[in-house]
């Protein structure tokens, strides 16, 4: 007879387990899978991300949060498209799929650590040429500190699924 | 000496789909006998994926065929039955 979840840790873990089967071996959104669609994601993600930033700088809240739902729906698209295995631990993966998602982690690293560390260099290159003194003060609206917060979040949660959905070839239906 | 890089790996050539069908079964069916994804068995048939040895002697004795005639390091060059 079948072990049956008794305490609160175990119905967690067997409720996690059973949502992630049916992530796994979900076929309702395969025109999502195709190599051409996941790399359209992953492109249209990117320009959501990065629009962020001006949507609350020039936009004022109101646009800046819709282009941020627009880049976190994307990011739940791209998800979907690679069935989740971005954000699953080496449990709920086989050999492939781990190692899919290893590789995307160190890339998203690599990525992530260049875009943040490559603006704060910019800025930091562009303050020694316009300011006339050493000292600096820095003025941010509400708006410009939010969109930068926000996109500084968003891009490193969605980073790994975007890299996952631009390593990963389209997928096969069962009956190709 | 330096470690092989992934470019510089053997390719692995499969007849996987081959004997899979033969044994008439669907890829999901044979992911789930091995306990992997749907497509990680498209990946190894169209030869995208190299399995790692411990799966594919499970493949090989769920197939109940000889492990060099399912993965091979040389390319094959008659399907099995000789066509």
């Amino acid at each position: 007879m079948p072990h049956l979840p008794t305490t609160w840790k175990e119905r967690q873990e067997a409720d996690l387990a059973a949502k992630v089967e049916r992530a796994q071996r979900d076929q309702r959104f395969q025109w999502l899978r195709s190599r051409k669609v996941r790399r359209a994601l992953v492109i249209m993600s990117a320009l959501l991300c990065v629009g962020i930033i001006p949507g609350f700088a020039q936009g004022g809240a109101i646009v800046g949060i819709v282009v941020t739902i627009a880049a976190a729906l994307s990011w739940w698209a791209l998800r979907i498209s690679v069935h989740t295995v971005a954000d699953l631990p080496d449990r709920f993966l086989d050999e492939r799929q781990r190692a899919i998602r290893d590789r995307a982690y160190l890339d998203a690293y690599r990525i992530y650590a260049s875009i943040i560390g490559g603006l704060a260099t910019i800025g930091l290159v562009m303050f020694v040429f316009v300011s006339e003194s050493e000292a600096v003060t820095l003025t941010t609206t509400w708006n410009q500190a939010l969109g930068g917060v926000l996109f500084i979040l968003i891009l490193a949660s969605a980073l790994p699924s975007m890299v996952v959905a631009w390593l990963d070839a389209g997928e096969v239906t069962d009956h190709e | 000496m330096g470690r092989r890089s992934k470019e510089d790996e053997p390719a692995v050539f499969s007849r996987l789909e081959e004997w899979r069908l033969e044994r008439g079964l669907s890829r999901q069916e044979l992911a789930d006998a091995v306990s992997v994804h749907y497509q990680t068995i498209g990946y190894l048939e169209r030869g995208e994926y190299s399995p790692s040895l411990a799966l594919a002697l499970q493949i090989a004795e769920l197939l109940d065929a000889p492990l060099e005639e399912i993965f091979s390091l040389r390319s094959f060059t008659k399907s099995r039955k000789g066509v």
